[in-house]
This record gives structure tokens, C-alpha cells and sequence, in this order.
């Protein structure tokens, strides 16, 4: 093991990222959140609430409130920031040079490790920068910098370690590395915030070695800690916390303890147990490995799409219509033929909508609004790549030179993308408006939405990861809303849709699309 | 004149000149790009595709303006990037049928014919991924022929195709119809000898030659000398002469050199080659511009 290899194969990868637009628009937009997040105290509004009553601003409380975030910034967001470390190398042709040179498995992956865990480090510190400033410019309690790192890393740290590993581990695993990965990736998430509930009880201050070990994201740690040194259960963090009268209280911060950062620190050892997988599943660059994994997976579909790929083309051929050849192919045949082109690489799709179709005639209506939550998981996994998969290969500007796509291809991804997602949703929303008359134009609304955040996201950073992690949140707030705000029932399957959520949704999806042509307009004129 | 640039320049966000000053008129047929890594042909390339705007002068194709009017272009346009990538999970076919769609073509027995003009036919159901470099750069070649384009813009197209596919390369451009232009940019000078109608030779984004292959061999004659060289005698004298080529001979070496004048005493004039003209021109070039950026 060199070190001075692990140490380069790290700076190599911080340096490519820390230049990717991704990283940059990921970290703009949690600087702007660091920003909007803490109301002003005279408000009487504040950030984190003790009992009932609004906690001063001290830069124990205000990085209390910001660990609160963690779990979200970093556990989540952090984990579709970082997973494409080794795609990236791949990518770019690098992969097969470092395959080739004398670094080894272990050095690479480490390093890897250590870049995602120092671009996460510095994306909590530069978060912590912009909350401290907050702190300065609301001047309820003089800064004390010290005290607030120690807060914010006790609960970062084991998530940054963990975060980096899964992601590494989902990257080097072939079926976890591409879109299936990134939504399995979130269902991973939700059970590990819930896990420290289950084994324990955060709220009494019951906080087992077990919930430890298994709470990396730290948010059972966070509850447990502050339920210790103020004794209350209620807590909450979250803009208006402490809207209810009486006086602000100072909370006191941690009670830092030998026992604390032990029971703390076992969050370190799943993370550290999950590197050996990366490292048997590591396929160094290496094409032929490569290409037998996918080729299972091919030979299961490739089957599929001999029988089913001449059949979608003949109904596509069928629903447009043939134009005279030498004239320039109309925005709705580049749309089609984009659907045609996802159709292709999914074929599995050729048979799943017919069949949802024929499954929402049967089920109850009811049981479609639920199948309709499913559909717009699935959508997660279906839409993130087609905005940018030709981009990524080298093959955009071939697109970009034909008249078909040519000067407008992200419309023909808005149509592409809505085509697939309305072709998903659409028989189930037609099925649950039995029972919820909005429940289709809640769901073409949706639909529609999903489809410019996907076209959007993927144009902005050039990666598939943001929109998978976006759309999912949304999916599981709305879901564990069940129905109670109208608003929030983004595809009708809470059943609450009204015709101002419906407009507003798709004012939304309007407002997006039109971000989209805008950016690309920008992006032509500047080329 | 199919082709027109007047003054066409193109300067990068990093303040570096892709192209600085093009003007050349170029008739119906092959037209072959030659010139140095950095010349400038990519981008020229990129400017004609429409997908980079010149920042400075014109560049017309059959009378249209690239940049007034890039749709028009693109209806007649067939082009192959210098780095072609394919995105995993299409088969060779369907990568084909797509393009073909996306140009206004949606007959399947025209994307069947394209596949067997670059003998691909029998891996049209291969998914792309698993092809061999070449056999990429052939489907490459197909998806800028799909669809019977009046302009093809191949950016090194035969890098990577063996000598067999080199040759059905050539017979596919001289055999389409309807075609006005094909530009085609190599560092295979043989490739561009056999099959360009005009060659233009760029250096620092600036024409330095341009003319049929013959007027540009003809430029270099008297300048192409053959000598027999001890191997010590040449390593003296090698920093000054321009060697073209090299073969081992009983006596010691038989250097090809290019110079206007005799290079050595013992040097015989020799035929001129393309290869030689371009040596010469890239020589002289260097001697007028030592120091250019
Ligand atoms: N995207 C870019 N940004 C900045 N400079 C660029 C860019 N692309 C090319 N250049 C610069 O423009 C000049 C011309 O490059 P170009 O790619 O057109 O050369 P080329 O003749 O195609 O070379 P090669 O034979 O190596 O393919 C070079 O100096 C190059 O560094
Ligand atoms: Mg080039």
C-alpha cells in the first residue's frame, strides 16, 4: 500500500470534481438553503425549539440546527453528489490508464474513499461558514466556532464515512451502479433514519449500542444528545420552530463525554465493513468484466427486445405518420423518436406499460392510486438518463447536427421525457379518477412536472443523480402526507389533488421546461 | 463554389484561436483537410456542422449561411465527429434508425443498405457496445451517410479502419449520389491523395496551401532528393535537413530529404509525393513563422 499513490489517486479526483458544474450547482444551492434556512430572530420565529419555546441563537443551537440537516444534506443529497467517483474515470478514458499503472485495487478505492469524504467535509464546513455568518449578522449571542464544529462533526463525521462507502460499494456492485442503485440507494436511506426509533427510543434518551452502530446518519444520536442535556422530548428543528409564546431558552450544548464519542464513534464500523465489498467488486477497468455483467443482463433482454423492438418501431411508425424525406423533421417525430430510442433501451417497458394498462382496468380505483405511487418511483429510474445519455457519449453532437435535434434537443427531451412518463402514469390516473375525479389531470400534471425537473436537472449539471434524488423526496413526502395537504399530492396519488394543485404543478413543470429551453438558448449562443 | 469562407475566424472562451483566418473557395467533390495536431480542422469542421458559431467572417455551403440559417444546413448535412462515442444498450441497427429519423428518414431498407454499404450488415442486431474500434468508426461513417446528405463532414474517419475498409471507405464517398461536398480531414496523406479533388493545408488556423493534389505535388517539385548516408553522417547532419523518409540500405541509410535547395553533395533529385509537398510546405512555414502562437 503507497499512500502517496492513495494521496493521488484522492487529489485527482477532488480537483476533477470540485470543476464539475454538478459539484458547483449542488454546492450553490445548499449555500443559498444555509442562507434562507434561519428566520430572523425578531420574528420570534426560530430555528430549533426546546419544549415548545425557541432556543437563542448560539452557535451551540444554530449547529444543532444545522447537524439536523445532515441527515438530508449529506446522507442524502451527499450520496448522488459523490457516487459516480469511478464512472467518472471511466468516463473520461482515464479508467483504462490507472487500470494499467501499478496503483492497486485498494489504493485506488481508498483514495476514492478519501476524495468523497473531503468533498463532503468541505461542503459541511462551507454549509457551517454560511450558518456561523447567520449567526454574526442576527448578533443574539457572540460566535464560539469551536463549539460549533464540535457539534456539526459528532454527527457528520461517521455520515460522511458512510455516505462515501455506500457510494463506492453501489459504484463498483454492477446491478447497484446505475439508475436501480440510486433509488434502491434512497429506500437504504429512509431505514437507516428509522432504524434508531426502532431499536431505541431517541425521544426517552434510550440510545442502545445497536441503534448506535446502525444510526450513521446520526439522527437518533442528535434527538438522544438533546433529550439528555435539556431533558425534553419535544424538540423540533425546522423554519418557525418555537412559533408557540414564552421566552427563548439557551440551550446549553452537548454534554462531550468519553462515553458519548465512544458510542458515537461505532457509527464508523458498518461503513468501514461495507469497503472489502467495494474491493471484491471492483472491476478495474477492466472491459471484458465489464462487459459480462452487462451481457447477463443482456441476454435477458435481448431476447425481450427480439420479439418486442420491431413492434414498438412498427407502432411509433403507425402514430407518426411518414413525412417527404428531404424536409426537416417536425419537434413531435424528434420527441417520438426519442421515446423510441428509451423504448429500445428499455424494452422491458414494450410489455410493463400495456400491462399497467391492463392492471389498472382490473384493480379497484383505489388500488391504482397506489399502483400510481409505485409508477412514479419507477419514474426516478426511467427519466434521469434521457436527458443526458447521448450528451455523455459523445454522440450529442451528432444529435446536435441533424435537423431533427439540431438548435432544440432539450425540447425534443421535454417531449421524449413527458411521452414516457405519461405513458407510465396515464392509465392508472384514468383508473383512480373513479374514486378521485383530479386523479387524472393530476397525474398527466405530474407526469409533465417530472419530466422538466428531469430535462432541467440533467441539463444544469450534466449528471442523472440529482433528479433521482429530488423526485423521490418529493415522492416520500407526498406519500407520508397521505392526502392531508393538496399541494404536496404532486402526481394525485394521495387522492387530495384540487384544481389549484393541478395548476400549480403544472405551472411548475411550465416554469422548468421554460428554465430548460432558456438554458440551452444560453448554452447555443455562447457556443 | 459549393464552399465559401471569407475571414472565417473562431477564438475559444480561453481566448485561444481555433481557426484565425480562413478564406478558401472550394469546388463540388472531396474536399481533404491536411495540417498539424491544433491546426485548427476540428474546429473548421465544428463551424461548417453548425454547432459553433464563427466569431468572426462567413462561411457558406451551396449558397446558404451557416450561421444565418443552420436548419438549412442541416437538412443536407451529414457529419462525423472526431472522438464518436456510442451509448451502451442500442444495437447497431437501431443507433443507425435513429440518426436516420432524426434527418427526416424513416425507411428501414435505407438504414438496412447503409449498414451494408460499411459491412455491418450481419451485426445490425450487435448492441453497439461490443464492436471493435474500427468496426464503431464504420458505423460512424454510416450514421453521415444515412439519409443521402449533400454536405459529409468526416473528421478523421478512416483512424482506426484497416487497409481493407480504407479502400471501401474511398469506393462508398465516390459512389453516392446527390453528393456536392464531402470534407474530410486526415494525417493518413496517402487517404486525401487518392480521393480528395482539393486539398487545403492549414497551420495556426490559417490557409497555408490549397489546390488540386496535383498542383500542390507540383509545388514541391525539384525540391525532393534521395542521398546515401553513412548512419554517423547523418546523425551530424540531421538537425538540419527535413527527412521524409527512411530505409535501410546495404551501404547504410537511403534518406528521402525535402529542401529547395540540394541538401547534401551527394543527394539525386527524386519524384515528388503529396506527403513530400506537405513536409515542404509545413518546413517553409515554420521558417516564415518561428515564433508564432
Ligand atoms: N473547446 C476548446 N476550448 C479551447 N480551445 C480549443 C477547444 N477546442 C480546440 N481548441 C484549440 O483550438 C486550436 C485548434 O484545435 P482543433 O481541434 O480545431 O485542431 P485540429 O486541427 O482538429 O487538431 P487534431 O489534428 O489534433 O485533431 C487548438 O489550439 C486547440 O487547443
Ligand atoms: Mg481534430
Amino acid at each position: 500500500m503507497s499512500f502517496s499513490r492513495l494521496l493521488a489517486v484522492a487529489s485527482a479526483d477532488l480537483r476533477a470534481r470540485l470543476r464539475r458544474p454538478a459539484t458547483l450547482v449542488f454546492l450553490g444551492l445548499l449555500l443559498a438553503a444555509a442562507s434562507m434556512t434561519f428566520p430572523d430572530p425578531r420574528s420570534g420565529q426560530g430555528i430549533l425549539s426546546i419544549g415548545g419555546r425557541r432556543a437563542v441563537y448560539t452557535s451551540a443551537a444554530l449547529a444543532v440546527a444545522t447537524a439536523g440537516l445532515l441527515p438530508f444534506l449529506i446522507g442524502l443529497f451527499g450520496f448522488y453528489a459523490v457516487s459516480n467517483a469511478i464512472a467518472l474515470d471511466r468516463r473520461s478514458g482515464i479508467g483504462p490508464l490507472l487500470g494499467a499503472s501499478p496503483v492497486k485495487n485498494g489504493e485506488y478505492l481508498l483514495g476514492k474513499l478519501l476524495g468523497s469524504c473531503t468533498l463532503l467535509f468541505v461542503v459541511t464546513l462551507a454549509f457551517s461558514a454560511v450558518v456561523m455568518a447567520v449567526q454574526l449578522v442576527h448578533g443574539e449571542a457572540p460566535p464560539e466556532p469551536l463549539v460549533f464544529l464540535a457539534h456539526v462533526l459528532v454527527v457528520a463525521l461517521p455520515a460522511l464515512l458512510a455516505v462515501a462507502s455506500f457510494a463506492l460499494v453501489f459504484e463498483c456492485v454492477p446491478f447497484l451502479s446505475g439508475r436501480f442503485g440510486d433509488v434502491a440507494y434512497f429506500f437504504v436511506w429512509l431505514v437507516t433514519l428509522g432504524v434508531p426509533v426502532f431499536l431505541g427510543d431517541p425521544d426517552k434518551g434510550l440510545y442502545p449500542p445497536q441503534a448506535a452502530l446502525l444510526d450513521w446518519n446520526g439522527l437518533g444520536f442528535l434527538i438522544t444528545q438533546i433529550q439528555r442535556v435539556t431533558g425534553s422530548g419535544s424538540m423540533s428543528i425546522g423554519w418557525g420552530s418555537g412559533r408557540q409564546a414564552g421566552a427563548a431558552v439557551v440551550f446549553p450544548g452537548f454534554d462531550f463525554s468519553a462515553a458519548m464519542l465512544g458510542r458515537r464513534a461505532l457509527a464508523f464500523l458498518p461503513p468501514l465493513a461495507l469497503l472489502p465489498v467495494a474491493l471484491a467488486a471492483f472491476d478495474r477497468f477492466d472491459p471484458a468484466r465489464r462487459l459480462a455483467s452487462a451481457s447477463t443482463k443482456v441476454s435477458l433482454g435481448a431476447r425481450l427486445s427480439a420479439l418486442f423492438r420491431p413492434v414498438a418501431a412498427r407502432l411509433l411508425g403507425v402514430v407518426v405518420p411518414a413525412e417527404r424525406a428531404a424536409k426537416r423533421p417536425g419537434l413531435l417525430s424528434a420527441g417520438l423518436t426519442d421515446l423510441l430510442v428509451t423504448l429500445r433501451l428499455r424494452p422491458i417497458l414494450v410489455v410493463g406499460v400495456p400491462v399497467a394498462a391492463l392492471t389498472a382496468l382490473i384493480v379497484p380505483a383505489a388500488t391504482a392510486a397506489t399502483l400510481l405511487s409505485a409508477a412514479f418511483v419507477l419514474l426516478a429510474l426511467l427519466l434521469a438518463d434521457i436527458p443526458t445519455r447521448e450528451e455523455r457519449t459523445g454522440l450529442g453532437r451528432v444529435l446536435a447536427a441533424t435537423p431533427g435535434a439540431g438548435g432544440r434537443l432539450a425540447a425534443a427531451k421535454l417531449l421524449g421525457t413527458a411521452f414516457t412518463a405519461l405513458l407510465l402514469l396515464v392509465p392508472l390516473g384514468a383508473r383512480a379518477s373513479a374514486d378521485h375525479a383530479l386523479a387524472l389531470p393530476a397525474a398527466v400534471a405530474g407526469a409533465c412536472f417530472a419530466a422538466a425537473l428531469a430535462v432541467v436537472l440533467g441539463q444544469a449539471t450534466g449528471s442523472p443523480k440529482p433528479f433521482v434524488g429530488l423526485l423521490l423526496v418529493l415522492w416520500y413526502v407526498a406519500g407520508s402526507d397521505k392526502g392531508r395537504t393538496p399541494a404536496l399530492d404532486v402526481a394525485g396519488f394521495g387522492g387530495a389533488a384540487t384544481p389549484g394543485s393541478v395548476g400549480g404543478w403544472l405551472g411548475v413543470a411550465i416554469l422548468l421546461a421554460g428554465a430548460a429551453l432558456l438554458l440551452e438558448r444560453f448554452r447555443l449562443s455562447r457556443g | 463554389m459549393v464552399l465559401e469562407s471569407d475571414g472565417l475566424g473562431k477564438v475559444y472562451r480561453s481566448g485561444t484561436w481555433g481557426v484565425r483566418e480562413l478564406t478558401l473557395r472550394a469546388k463540388e467533390g472531396v474536399l481533404g483537410l491536411l495540417g498539424p495536431n491544433g491546426a485548427g480542422k476540428t474546429t473548421f469542421m465544428q463551424m461548417l456542422a453548425t454547432l459553433t458559431h464563427p466569431t468572426k467572417g462567413a462561411l457558406r455551403f451551396a449558397g446558404i449561411d451557416v450561421a444565418k440559417d443552420p436548419g438549412a444546413i442541416r437538412e443536407r448535412l451529414g457529419y462525423l465527429p472526431q472522438d464518436f462515442g456510442v451509448p451502451p444498450g442500442l444495437t447497431c441497427f437501431e443507433l443507425l434508425d435513429t440518426i436516420a429519423r432524426l434527418k427526416g428518414v424513416r425507411s428501414r431498407s435505407a438504414v438496412l443498405s447503409m449498414l451494408e454499404g460499411v459491412g455491418l450488415h450481419d451485426l445490425a442486431r450487435r448492441p453497439v457496445e461490443s464492436l471493435s474500434g474500427g468496426m464503431r468508426q464504420r458505423l460512424g461513417i454510416a450514421q453521415a451517410l444515412v439519409g443521402s446528405p449533400e454536405l459529409v463532414i468526416v473528421d478523421e474517419p478512416t483512424a482506426g479502419l484497416d487497409p481493407e475498409e480504407r479502400v471501401r471507405f474511398r469506393n462508398l464517398i465516390s459512389e453516392h449520389r446527390g453528393l456536392k461536398l464531402v470534407l474530410l480531414s486526415t494525417h493518413i496523406v496517402s487517404d486525401v491523395e487518392s480521393v480528395a479533388t482539393e486539398i487545403a493545408v492549414v497551420r495556426q488556423g490559417r490557409l497555408l496551401a490549397f489546390g488540386t493534389p496535383e498542383e500542390l505535388v507540383a509545388g514541391a517539385a525539384g525540391a525532393v532528393w534521395e542521398a546515401e548516408l553513412q548512419g554517423a553522417e547523418l546523425e551530424r547532419l540531421r538537425p538540419g535537413l527535413t527527412v521524409a523518409g527512411l530505409v535501410r540500405s546495404a551501404g547504410g541509410v537511403k534518406a528521402r530529404l525535402v529542401a529547395r535547395e540540394r541538401p547534401v553533395a551527394s543527394a539525386v533529385p527524386a519524384a515528388a509525393s503529396l506527403e513530400d509537398a506537405y513536409l515542404l510546405l509545413m518546413k517553409e512555414a515554420g521558417e516564415a513563422l518561428p515564433a508564432a502562437a
